[in-house]
């Protein structure tokens, strides 16, 4: 879960190794501060994400995959094709930082929005927000190749 | 197109970490004071030892000091009191003695 989610969100796996291991380093430190096994898994996610946002900051992460310079996916064969996949993680990286983390937590974390807000520590409106207007930008963005690809 | 929640989730499958990667972790766990160079550990020693020195030092004088203020206190009320009792004791044995000024002298 540590991994994967710093994985997914930087797109670099030295980086995500590193911040896992930050992660479990803290836990084994403030291993007196959990209460229970719920506990440890949203306080795991919390620093997992909260760290990932601070790392991707400095790292200016964003400029490293523009939204318009991703190839766009191939739609024909969607069930097989691996590159749709990486072209959908290209693209959830080029989100901003909250609404990155809002996607991934919804969609690999299986949460729902009043968790990830418990977890971002924000109001449930602002994640369901974030999460419509991040679902519409990759929305759009696909659909725009799928256009494209009808009309050639 | 298949939907993109569906898409998502496959896109955002959990990954395993790398091999090796509890024992990485493990090895971060353990003693820091033994990674570092001997003259941070004993830097870090001597610097809790002189700390610890300090403070008992300014522990002890605070303690010297009270003591000589009450040792200052007694000796004041005792002399207080040896002069108290000599000058009951000058009352009742002797008269009272009146110096006589001297006429046409001032003082």
């Amino acid at each position: 879960m540590v991994f994967s989610v710093a994985y997914n969100y930087l797109r670099n796996g030295a980086l995500a190794e590193e911040i896992a291991q930050d992660v479990f380093l803290d836990l084994f430190r403030n291993l007196g501060s959990v209460e229970s096994g719920a506990h440890l898994v949203w306080w795991l996610r919390r620093v997992t994400v909260n760290r990932c946002i601070d790392r991707g900051r400095k790292r200016a992460f964003r400029t490293e995959v523009a939204l318009e310079k991703v190839a766009e996916p191939s739609f024909e064969d969607a069930e097989q094709d691996p590159m749709v996949r990486e072209s959908l993680r290209k693209l959830i990286a080029a989100l901003p930082e909250r609404q990155r983390a809002i996607v991934i937590l919804r969609y690999q974390e299986d949460l729902d929005p009043a968790e990830i807000a418990g977890v971002l520590d924000v109001p449930v409106n602002t994640v369901k927000s974030r999460l419509h207007r991040a679902l519409g930008v990759l929305r759009e963005k696909l659909e725009r190749k799928q256009r494209q690809e009808a009309r050639a | 197109m298949r939907e993109l929640e569906e898409e998502l989730r496959e896109a955002l499958a959990r990954i395993e970490p790398p091999g090796g990667f509890a024992e990485r972790v493990l090895a971060r766990t353990h003693p820091r004071v033994s990674a570092r160079p001997w003259y941070a550990r004993y830097g870090a020693v001597a610097a809790m030892i002189a700390v610890t020195c300090g403070l008992a030092v300014v522990g002890y004088q605070r303690h010297v000091d009270q003591e000589r203020a009450r040792k200052l206190v007694f000796a004041l009320n005792l002399t207080a009191a040896k002069l108290a009792s000599i000058q009951q004791r000058l009352k009742t044995a002797a008269p009272v003695v009146r110096i006589a000024q001297p006429q046409g002298e001032e003082l």
